[in-house]
């Protein structure tokens, strides 16, 4: 017999009891696991999305939190354009639209004939003549939500649009887009002649002192403007930031109802254990080695919560993929490296929760222990 | 000079704020090969006086000794426990959750460090006590007496020098008794155990070489007798 047995068996002898503790614990880790995969989904959605779209620098209101809530006019842009060192702007509006059957689209407006354009990559249909209006392309991941397709239209604020490409994007946002041209989006939006953000291109983007000798002087140039590095946007963005507060904090406390009840489990186990465990401490058994064995149940309890946790940690972000809210935007893998922190977690935390009830194992009177019929 | 096992030396065990004195100034020594009954009515102290011999308990004054020395901390008195001496209950004390092959092997942990060794130790012993075909039960599945054989065996684990029994006929009918108590006296003969026996039962006292008599805490007589 392994040491491992004996713990084993004492949480085998109550398998309903073991089993509602691990889903206890496999819940609060499927919790931890589908907050930070929001979170970390739309932080990557992001990223990904203006890095395929070869944006180098984001110029944004100085002010405003959000990227798509500030309003620039459009013709700073040429100002921009002019400072050297800057290779290409673009001008892009961004609004969250409600559309039919309450799903929610990100809709992008870019002017035709611009630079935005050319790098999408087309799955069928063409991208907008220059001057071209009232059409719209769809990213492949909206086009089942939006019930649409090549050829037909979707509507806009009750405005028709002929859907006239359907294309791919890496980044789960991007690729989720619904885009316009320009000036669609801006009479849709009655923000004529103005942009929430334009995506630079830089001359030398792998040149990082370079690239930050460009921001410095974009930045002296526009003080009115603020200047983010693609890379950057998730920890500049106000809303990625408060998203990951919150799942940051839901998480904290899902770990901590997740102890809560794998402390309570193996405190009901050791108060009734009282006897055996004083027949371990008259067998010779070295305070160290009870603790190691109450200790080894909790760290048993959380490993096998901790796997079912990221099982159910999957299939709540697949079930969560589905909601037509946040259809496209969610990414629903969750990388190893995360999986193994949170299993590391998990245990980490299991075997701090099992300290308390091994604590109280060893402070035990072992002889009335051993009175007690 | 005899070869003194377990020396206890004045020793006091008060309960209740002082109020119960369980044992009163109590000295007494147990050689090595000793077989000892221990006897005295209910609540004289023999239960508590088994504790305090192997440091379960502590006494309020005085001093316990093993071989020559006092153990002073709880951790010498567990290596005490598990190496040097063994504890047999009236009420079994198994682990139910465990066959009665695991349950040998407890003790075994940190003494033998391979599981195969304890598996193969535990067999034999199992075997020495009658058990060898019910290796695989569960405490729950067994009678009274192989219970106590199980126990028995257990308390052998680690080949103690002392064996310690605290009425361990007691829960059992009188063919198992006398059972229990022959396989008791032949582990005293073949190992050279020393033996200590709580019992109340007169016929048991009567064949160990030494008898005790506790009354209120106190030695009211300590006889010995021609095996
Ligand atoms: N935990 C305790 N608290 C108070 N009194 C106790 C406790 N344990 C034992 N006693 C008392 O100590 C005395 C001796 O008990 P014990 O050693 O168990 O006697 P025996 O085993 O001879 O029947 C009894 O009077 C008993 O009531
Ligand atoms: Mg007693």
């Amino acid at each position: 017999m392994h040491f491992i047995t004996i713990a084993a068996q004492n949480l085998h002898r109550r398998p309903l009891r073991s089993s509602l503790t691990a889903l206890g614990v496999a819940m609060a880790v499927g919790c931890v696991l589908a907050m930070t995969g929001i979170s970390r989904s739309l932080d990557h959605g992001w990223v990904n999305t203006f890095m395929a779209r070869g944006t180098h620098l984001l110029a944004v209101r100085k002010d405003s939190a959000e990227m798509f809530t500030g309003a620039i006019r459009e013709d700073v842009g040429d100002q921009l354009a002019a400072v050297e060192g800057v290779r290409s702007v673009s001008g892009e509006l961004m609004e969250l639209e409600s559309m039919a059957d309450d799903t929610t689209m990100l809709a992008g407006g870019w002017k035709t004939g611009g630079r935005l354009w050319t790098s999408l990559q087309l799955n069928e249909g063409r991208i907008p003549a220059e001057g071209e209006r009232g059409v719209a392309l769809v990213g492949e991941a909206a086009v089942d939500s939006l019930k649409t397709g090549l050829g037909r239209t979707v509507k806009i604020q009750d405005k028709p649009f002929a859907v006239i490409g359907i294309f791919k994007q890496s980044g789960s946002m991007g690729n989720s887009m619904l885009l316009l041209p320009l000036a669609d989006l801006q009479d849709v939006m009655g923000m004529q002649g103005r942009v929430a953000i334009f995506n630079l291109q830089v001359d030398n983007p792998g040149d990082s002192a370079r690239v930050a000798d460009i921001r410095a002087r974009l930045k002296t140039r526009f003080p009115e403007l603020a200047f983010w590095e693609t890379k950057d946007i998730s920890e500049k963005s106000e809303v990625l930031r408060l998203l990951r507060a919150i799942s940051w904090g839901v998480s904290t406390m899902a770990a901590i109802i997740g102890c809560l009840v794998l402390l309570n489990t193996l405190l009901m186990s050791v108060a009734e254990r009282t006897r055996e465990i004083g027949v371990l401490s008259a067998l010779g058994w070295s305070p160290r080695r009870i603790l190691g064995l109450i200790v080894l149940e909790g760290f048993l309890l959380s490993a096998a919560g901790g796997l079912l946790g990221i099982a159910l940690g999957f299939a709540g972000l697949r079930g969560m993929s589905f909601n037509p809210n946040l259809v496209g935007f969610l990414d629903t893998s969750i990388p190893l490296p995360v999986m193994l922190q949170t299993l590391g977690l998990a245990l980490g935390l299991g075997a701090l929760a099992s300290l308390y009830p091994a604590w109280r194992a060893l402070r035990l009177n072992v002889v009335e222990a051993l009175r007690y019929e | 000079m005899p070869d003194v096992l377990v020396a206890v030396r004045n020793v006091s065990r008060a309960y209740s704020d002082g109020s119960v004195t369980a044992l009163d100034n109590l000295s007494l020594t147990l050689e090595r090969g000793d077989y000892l009954a221990l006897t005295g009515p209910s609540g004289s102290g023999k239960s508590t006086l088994l504790h305090l011999i192997c440091g379960l308990d502590q006494p309020s004054r005085g001093e316990i000794q093993f071989e020559g020395r006092h153990p002073g901390s709880a951790h010498e008195w567990s290596r005490l426990r598990s190496r040097r001496i063994g504890l047999i209950f009236q009420s079994f004390n198994l682990l139910p959750t465990l066959t009665a092959l695991e349950n040998v092997e407890v003790p075994m942990f940190g003494v033998l460090p391979r599981s195969p060794d304890r598996a193969r130790h535990a067999t034999a012993l199992l075997d020495r006590v009658g058990l060898a075909q019910r290796l695989h039960h569960r405490p729950g599945q067994l009678s009274g007496g192989e219970r106590q054989r199980l126990a028995i065996a257990r308390a052998l684990a680690n080949s103690p020098d002392l064996l310690l029994a605290d009425e361990p006929t007691g829960n059992l009918d009188s063919k198992n008794s006398r059972d229990i108590l022959a396989l008791l006296e032949e582990l005293h003969h073949e190992r050279g155990v020393t033996l200590v026996i709580v019992t109340h039962d007169p016929e048991i006292a009567g064949r160990t070489r030494r008898i005790l008599r506790l009354l209120d805490g106190r030695i009211q007589s300590d006889t010995r007798q021609e095996a």
